[in-house]
């Protein structure tokens, strides 16, 4: 069964302090120095499909598993990286870079959906949301082009008795749906508790996986010429930052006994009430 | 322009959805020449409707076979917009407006976004602005194709009140829906049951800063004994030492509480925007630059569980006199 999870590489934005968040005057923010991270909730939809992977070893369509990104180079370590912890292939699509497809996930999905089809996949894994347009949407948009269903907020995905099945869980209003659904289809994560990280390759996987390639795609390479990249939905205008922090007043106090003393007399003896 | 709000009467949280659309509507500049609400059920017709803060042209209910397949609202949505068209639809913050608004602009070839905080008309464009950048920035769009389909943005908790329906004039549309093929087995479990911080006057919020389940589950019982709910970043919660139910944050809970004793987050934009509505914000972390201060009233450097450990026995001791003098005044009396 083959299986795609995309995944966004983003910067860590813990990293940045407040000066930091100044951008150009086509908006984007210089993030150049800041160390690059895999998006939470795809580094989640990732190990959940490696041990998805590893249920199927033994069935007669064992998992096919392809790790995809659409970025302009900056995610290839990371392909390495899944390589090395077990994924067959590793797929980046890159696109002229002076579009801009931060805020388009209609673009992005419509790359990804393009794959999908040219490579026969049964299963789309992503994450819910993340990255510097906060989208949201891309895995919604995959499964409308596609035309397949989808799953939103999945926490677990195992293999099932039929073959052409999986038990997916995921959480809806205040409950957790268990269901058995039928391929093909598309998973987004959120919240997975059982597969919160990515595991670590050993040193000795890492060594295999430097000797393995990359597959790297342009858009015309799936049927897409630069003018269907426009976002064509909606315009950014501007950006804006936070509003200027407050002024916080920070305690003085040689110990901790005498900070805690000082913050109940002067701040929270009138906001508690004993 | 015309618009419709768009709801699932079922929804736990239906209350709240309708305080953050009615905090849309508010903040919006926009007079529309009519709102209608339309509102699906699965279970039974509902007999009380939530207060919207707009006068409502419409009320159609809808009635869903398959609650949990949001192919069956969509099916019904693309049905409505062909028979009643709007120019703009508006969708809850949960998921499934989430959900709901991308798939049906995708299926109209409208413009969807989610997230929204404000929403404006400006010389015959609609224009929206939402965070982006892991909310350390807002951005503001134009959206070029109608329908628009928006999910608002999270919000504080207010949930709204409900009104009897026979006070309205509403409308029942009952559609043929198909059970969705790819579902061979189905089946909703209990999640973790609500808290108390939603509404809780005093939260303390723990961090990644406490380092282990330990520390946590020691802060937690701080947390019990000075009368606070407890709360949690994403970090604590996904490494398991605290429960989903505790999240707080851009995809958890967004508290406003008297007070917010925030202690050992770092302070990212998706932690922040769950507590910066808070009335006061009290920071503790051992990192003096640490960017929860930035939007912390007061803020405390040093290690979280001795600053806090010595709070619990400040509150007690304070606690005890308050006690004690309370007895005095019963003996007096007596």
């Amino acid at each position: 069964m083959k299986i795609a999870v995309c995944f966004k590489i983003i910067a860590d934005y813990d990293r940045l302090s407040h000066k930091d968040w100044e951008w150009d005057e086509r908006h984007f923010v210089d993030m150049s120095f800041v160390r690059r991270v895999f998006n939470c909730f795809d580094e989640s939809a990732l190990e959940t499909s490696l041990k998805l992977s590893r249920q199927l070893e033994n069935v007669s369509d064992p998992a096919e598993l392809t790790a995809i990104t659409v970025d302009d180079g900056q995610g290839d370590l990371f392909l390495k990286h899944l390589m090395a912890v077990g994924y067959d292939h590793a797929v980046r699509i890159c696109c002229n870079n002076r579009l801009d497809l931060r805020f388009n996930p209609l673009v992005i999905s419509h790359l990804i959906s393009r794959y999908i089809k040219q490579e026969g996949q049964k299963l789309v894994v992503l994450g819910m949301q993340g990255g510097e347009g906060d989208n949201g949407q891309t895995g919604f948009l995959v499964a409308e082009q596609l035309g397949w269903p989808c799953i939103r907020e999945v926490i677990d995905v195992v293999m099932a008795e039929s073959p052409d099945c999986l038990k997916v869980k995921s959480r809806i209003d205040g409950a957790i749906l268990k269901q058995t659904i039928k391929l093909p289809m598309v998973l987004i994560m959120g919240h997975s508790l059982n597969s919160p990280y990515l595991r670590v390759p050993t040193l000795k996987q890492k060594l295999n996986a430097k000797k393995k390639q990359l597959t790297i795609l342009s858009n015309i390479d799936l049927g897409l010429d630069n003018e269907a990249l426009l976002n064509k939905d909606k315009t950014l205008m501007d950006l804006h930052g936070q509003k200027p922090g407050k002024s916080c007043a920070f305690l003085e106090g040689k110990t901790a006994q005498e900070q805690a003393q000082c913050l109940y007399d002067r701040y929270l003896k009138e906001r508690l009430s004993l | 322009m015309k618009a419709a709000i768009v709801l699932s009467f079922d929804i736990t949280s239906l209350q709240q959805q309708v305080h953050e659309i009615n905090v849309m509507l508010n903040n919006m500049g926009t007079r529309f020449s009519s709102v209608e609400l339309w509102l699906f059920y699965h279970d039974q017709q509902p007999e009380f409707l939530p207060e919207i803060s707009c006068p409502l042209s419409d009320i159609k209910l809808i009635k869903v076979e398959y609650a949990h397949s949001p192919e069956s609202y969509l099916y019904s949505l693309v049905y409505l917009m062909g028979q009643y068209p709007m120019d703009l639809l508006m969708f809850s913050s949960d998921g499934l407006g989430e959900e709901l608004a991308t798939r049906l602009a995708y299926r109209l070839n409208g413009s969807s976004v989610l997230k929204v905080e404000d929403c404006s008309l400006t010389s015959a464009r609609l224009e929206i602005i939402k965070p982006v950048y892991g909310n350390n920035l807002t951005a503001r769009f134009v959206l070029e194709s109608s329908p628009y389909c928006l999910s608002v943005a999270k919000q504080p908790c207010r949930p709204v009140n409900m009104i009897p329906c026979e006070l309205l004039k509403m409308e029942t549309i009952t559609l043929d829906q198909t059970q969705p093929w790819w579902v061979k087995e189905s089946l909703t479990i209990l999640d973790q049951p609500k808290t108390g911080l939603a509404d809780a006057d005093l939260v303390l919020v723990v961090g990644q800063g406490a380092n282990n389940k330990e520390t946590v589950d020691v802060l937690q019982g701080i947390a019990n004994t000075i009368g606070a709910e407890f709360g949690a970043s994403r970090p604590v919660v996904m490494n398991a030492w605290a429960d989903m139910n505790r999240l707080i944050g851009a995809s958890g809970l967004i508290i406003s509480p008297k007070l917010c004793i925030a202690a050992g987050v770092s302070g990212t934009g998706v932690f922040s925007v769950g507590i910066k509505s808070s009335e006061f914000i009290v920071a503790i972390n051992i990192d003096s630059k640490a960017r929860i201060f930035q939007i912390a009233d007061v803020g405390i450097v040093g290690d979280l569980a001795t600053v806090l450990l010595e709070l619990e026995k400040v509150i007690l001791v304070e606690k005890d006199k308050k006690d004690s003098s309370h007895g005095c005044i019963e003996d007096t009396t007596q």
